[in-house]
């Protein structure tokens, strides 16, 4: 039997099998998260993703999990994908839903720990969505 | 360990707790407006606050979902809340209507819901009942949702 395919190098599991979603990062992110981001704001995310990887995003308090943070690289490119961002107090972490190995996965391609609740920072969430349609084309390219 | 949570942190889950405990409300409050299709302005107006407080209300920690706000948002729903302390992983909160606190016979369904998540062959749950001491130890849910 052949092994399931592990995500692109740069990105690891985070959850695998245990809900309806798993949950890939991106390494950077994952260290970013560890060196930035306080206990409050992990521990905000750690219960907003835990619920998406159980249930998915309707198992997300609305105002904590934003579906459409804009299409990349644009909503008119022929693969172009839906940012979205999990957004627990004071931290956004963005990434987007694809299939993988059969199963629905979040991949996060970047996290904003500033401690700006209202607005995102532009250029990290422009980062986060350029990095996700780049991921989206190595995906494709191995489907 | 939790997801995010880093070695030595032992507050984490109390913060996790926290903000599992807000992100429950927080859901709770939604359906129910949604089920009411009731607007955030016109539940603002019924609180007398602003929308923009209400907004705050749904989203971030949740620091101003004080117990009192919770009741008087239940009310403006026409509804009570209902708390239960379950078992860790297995809690949720809901918003219940007003109506249902009125009494009533257990039925049949629930006396053999409790009776299994009890792990018993059967019980009369209008029989003056009380709770075994033993909870079950799988962390299933002792509310009917």
């Amino acid at each position: 039997m052949r092994a399931a395919p592990r995500p692109p190098d740069g990105y690891e599991y985070l959850s695998r099998g245990r809900g309806t979603h798993d949950i890939v990062i991106r390494t950077k992110a994952s260290k970013e998260l560890e060196k930035k981001a306080t206990i409050e704001q992990r521990a905000g995310l750690s219960d907003l993703v835990t619920r998406y990887i159980k249930d998915g995003p309707a198992a997300l308090p609305p105002k904590k999990f934003n579906g459409n943070e804009g299409w990349f690289p644009s909503d008119k490119a022929p693969r172009k994908v839906r940012l979205e961002a999990f957004k627990p107090w004071q931290l956004r972490a963005y990434g987007f839903c694809r299939e993988f190995n059969g199963r629905p996965t979040f991949f996060v391609t970047g996290i904003d720990p500033s401690k700006k609740q209202n607005r995102a920072d532009q250029e990290i969430l422009r980062a986060a969505g350029k990095e996700a349609a780049s991921l989206n084309e190595i995906l494709e390219a191995c489907t | 360990m939790a997801l995010f949570q880093l070695p030595g942190e032992e507050d984490f889950e109390v913060l996790l707790a926290e903000n599992a405990f807000v992100s429950d409300v927080q859901l709770a409050i939604e359906s129910a407006l949604a089920e009411a299709h009731m607007t955030q302005a016109s539940l603002a107006r019924h609180l007398g606050i602003s929308e923009a407080r209400v907004s705050q209300m749904l989203s971030g920690n949740g620091k101003n979902l004080q117990a009192r706000t919770i009741a008087r948002v239940a009310h403006a729903l026409g509804l009570r809340v209902l708390i239960d302390l379950v078992a860790e992983d297995s809690g949720w909160i809901t918003f219940e209507t007003d109506d249902s606190a009125e009494a009533h016979p257990f039925s049949d369904d629930f006396s053999e819901w409790i009776a299994g998540a009890y792990q018993l062959d059967s019980i009369d749950v209008n029989d003056n009942w009380s709770a075994p001491e033993a909870v079950p130890a799988d962390g299933e849910r002792l509310v009917a949702a």
